[in-house]
C-alpha cells in the first residue's frame, strides 16, 4: 500500500511541464522526456487544484467524497511525481495559496504516449544510447 | 600574416561578442540539413569576428558551460532542445534565441494524411510546445518569409524574423553529362517527408521512368537503414549511404536530374539548393520548392519544373533528359538563382541583422 505524506504539498512542475486545457480534457507536456499526457475532464478536476499547490490534507478535506479521494490519492501521487509531473513544494521555500473550494472527486485516469518523444525529447537525428538514454548520444 | 575578420564588438563592453549555440548532439551537417544550417550559423558569425561556443547537450553540462561563457546572445536549435534548457538558463542574462528549423506542427499535421500510425494529437501537442518556444524566446528565427507571417499569427506576441539559413558556395556549374541516365536523391531516412517522398517516387514515378529509360539508375545518397532500403529495392535503385562531399559532388555531376519528391514538410529544402547550386536540374513537388524567396507554388521555379502527380513527373524528367536546350536553360536559371539569392555574404548579413536586431551590437 502506498503511503503519503498529509503534510508534503506537491506542485506542477514548471516549467519542465506545459499544459493545455480545451474540449472537456488537458493535455500534458513534460518538455524534458518529450512524453505528453491526456486527462479527461474529471481527471483534469484534480489536476486543477494542484496549480495551487495544496497538500494532500487540504486536497481530501475540500472534496465532498474525501473517502474515494484518500483511497486513491497516494497512487496518483506516485504515478504523476513518476511522470516528472508534480514535484515537493520545498518547505523553507515560498508557499502558495491552497485550494479552498469544494469540488467531487470523479476519478483519475493518466493516458501516456510517447510517439512525440524523438522530436521533443531527442531530435531524429540523434539516437539516444538504447541502454542509458538521453541525452546519451549512441556511440557510432 | 593574413588579417582576420573585423571584430563584430558587444555593445556597452569591451571585446567581441559572445554566442552560445547550442545543439542536441554533435553536429552533423554532412548528414542532415537541420546540422547544416546550424554549422553555416557558425561559419558565418566567426565569419563577423564573434566569439563561438559550440553547446552539444549530449556531452552533458551544458547550462554550466553556457553560463561560464558569459554569452551576449544564447542560441537553442529546435524546439526540443530549447523546450528543455530554457529553464535552466533562465538566470543567464543574455537574450535566448529559438532557432526554430521549420513549424514542425504544421509538418506533423500534414503528415498524418500519409501516415496513419502517427496518434492524430500530435499535431495539437507539438504547436503548444512550439507556441511555449515561439512565445517566451526573445526572439524566433525561420528560414522563410512565409513561416515568420505563419508563426507570429499562430503564436501572437512572439518575436519572428524570417533569415536564410543556408549559405550554399559557389560551385562551378556541372555540364550535361553523357551516359545512362541517372538521377539523385540526396536526404536520409530519419526525416519522415524523406521518408514517405522517395517510397512514393519508387512505387509510383520510377517504373514509368524505367519504362522510358530501361539504364536509368536513381542514386540515393543518404542514411538509410537496410530494413528500409531491402523495402525500397527496385531494379536501378542505388542506395549509397552518406556520402563525403567529394563523393557526393561526384554523383551530382553523373546526374542528370536532381529530384524533391516531397508530399508535406514545412521549411526550405536544402536538398533543391544543393541541386541547384550546381547547375543540376530539378523536378519537384511544391513542397520541395516550399521556401524558395520566389514563392512559387503551383508553377515551376527557377531552374526546376514542380509536378504533383507521377504522370507529370514522368513527362517532366522525359523533358530534361530527352531536351538539351531545356537542360541548359533550366540549369543556367537555377545557378544563377542560388548565386544571386543563397551566397555566403547575403546570409553573412542576415546573421548580422539577427544580432543587430537583439541590441547586441552595434
Amino acid at each position: 500500500m502506498n503511503c503519503i505524506n498529509s503534510a508534503q504539498r506537491y506542485r506542477i512542475n514548471a516549467p519542465a511541464v506545459i499544459y493545455d486545457r480545451g474540449a472537456g480534457q488537458t493535455v500534458v507536456i513534460n518538455l524534458l522526456t518529450g512524453h505528453y499526457f491526456r486527462l479527461d475532464e474529471a481527471s483534469t478536476a484534480l489536476w486543477d487544484r494542484l496549480e495551487t499547490a495544496p497538500s494532500p490534507a487540504a486536497l481530501i478535506d475540500s472534496c465532498s467524497n474525501a473517502g474515494d479521494l484518500a483511497a486513491r490519492l497516494p497512487a496518483i501521487v506516485d504515478e504523476l511525481h513518476g511522470h516528472g509531473l508534480i514535484t515537493a513544494v520545498d518547505a523553507d521555500g515560498p508557499q502558495p495559496e491552497q485550494a479552498t473550494g469544494p469540488w467531487t472527486f470523479g476519478g483519475f485516469a493518466l493516458e501516456s504516449f510517447t510517439d512525440l518523444e524523438d522530436i521533443l525529447g531527442l531530435d531524429p537525428i540523434h539516437e539516444a544510447d538504447p541502454t542509458a538514454g538521453w541525452p546519451q548520444a549512441r556511440v557510432a | 600574416m593574413p588579417a582576420g575578420p573585423a571584430r563584430l564588438p558587444a555593445a556597452g563592453r569591451h571585446g567581441p561578442l559572445r554566442i552560445a549555440v547550442c545543439e542536441a548532439g554533435p553536429l552533423t551537417p554532412d548528414r542532415d540539413a537541420g546540422c547544416r544550417a546550424v554549422a553555416d550559423l557558425i561559419s558565418a558569425a566567426r565569419g563577423l569576428g564573434c566569439d563561438v561556443l559550440v553547446g552539444d547537450e549530449s556531452a552533458g553540462a551544458l547550462p554550466e558551460r553556457v553560463r561560464s561563457f558569459f554569452p551576449d546572445i544564447v542560441l537553442l536549435s529546435r524546439p526540443g532542445l530549447f523546450a528543455r534548457l530554457h529553464g535552466s538558463l533562465a538566470d543567464v542574462p543574455a537574450p535566448k534565441v529559438f532557432f526554430a528549423h521549420d513549424l514542425h506542427h504544421v509538418r506533423l499535421g500534414l503528415q498524418r494524411a500519409f501516415d496513419p500510425t502517427l496518434d492524430p494529437r500530435a499535431a495539437d501537442v507539438m504547436r503548444l510546445v512550439e507556441d511555449f518556444c515561439f512565445r517566451t524566446a526573445d526572439l524566433a528565427v525561420v528560414p522563410t518569409s512565409a513561416e515568420a507571417r505563419a508563426a507570429v499569427t499562430a503564436f501572437p506576441g512572439a518575436a519572428v524574423v524570417a533569415v536564410p539559413y543556408f549559405a550554399m558556395p559557389t560551385e562551378p556549374r556541372m555540364p550535361r553529362p553523357t551516359g545512362p541516365t541517372r538521377l539523385v536523391f540526396v536526404g536520409g531516412a530519419a526525416h519522415a517527408p524523406n521518408r514517405d517522398g522517395i517510397a512514393w517516387f519508387i512505387r509510383e514515378i520510377w517504373p514509368g521512368v524505367r519504362a522510358r529509360y530501361p539504364r536509368a539508375s536513381l542514386s540515393v545518397c543518404g542514411a538509410w537503414p537496410p530494413g528500409l532500403t531491402a523495402a525500397l529495392q527496385h531494379p536501378g535503385v542505388e542506395f549509397h549511404g552518406p556520402l563525403s562531399e567529394t563523393d557526393l559532388a561526384l554523383v551530382m555531376r553523373r546526374s542528370m536530374v536532381g529530384i524533391a519528391p516531397l508530399r508535406f514538410g514545412a521549411g526550405l529544402k536544402r536538398k533543391t539548393l544543393d541541386y541547384l547550386s550546381r547547375g543540376l536540374p530539378v523536378v519537384a513537388t511544391e513542397f520541395g520548392v516550399e521556401g524558395l524567396p520566389q514563392g512559387v507554388h503551383g508553377r515551376d521555379a527557377a531552374g526546376v519544373l514542380v509536378r504533383s502527380h507521377p504522370a507529370e513527373w514522368i513527362d517532366a524528367i522525359d523533358r530534361l533528359v530527352g531536351d538539351a536546350a531545356a537542360w541548359h536553360c533550366l540549369s543556367r536559371e537555377g545557378h544563377a538563382f542560388i548565386s544571386a539569392s543563397f551566397s555566403p555574404a547575403l546570409h553573412r548579413e542576415g546573421i548580422r541583422s539577427i544580432l543587430v536586431s537583439l541590441g547586441v551590437c552595434p
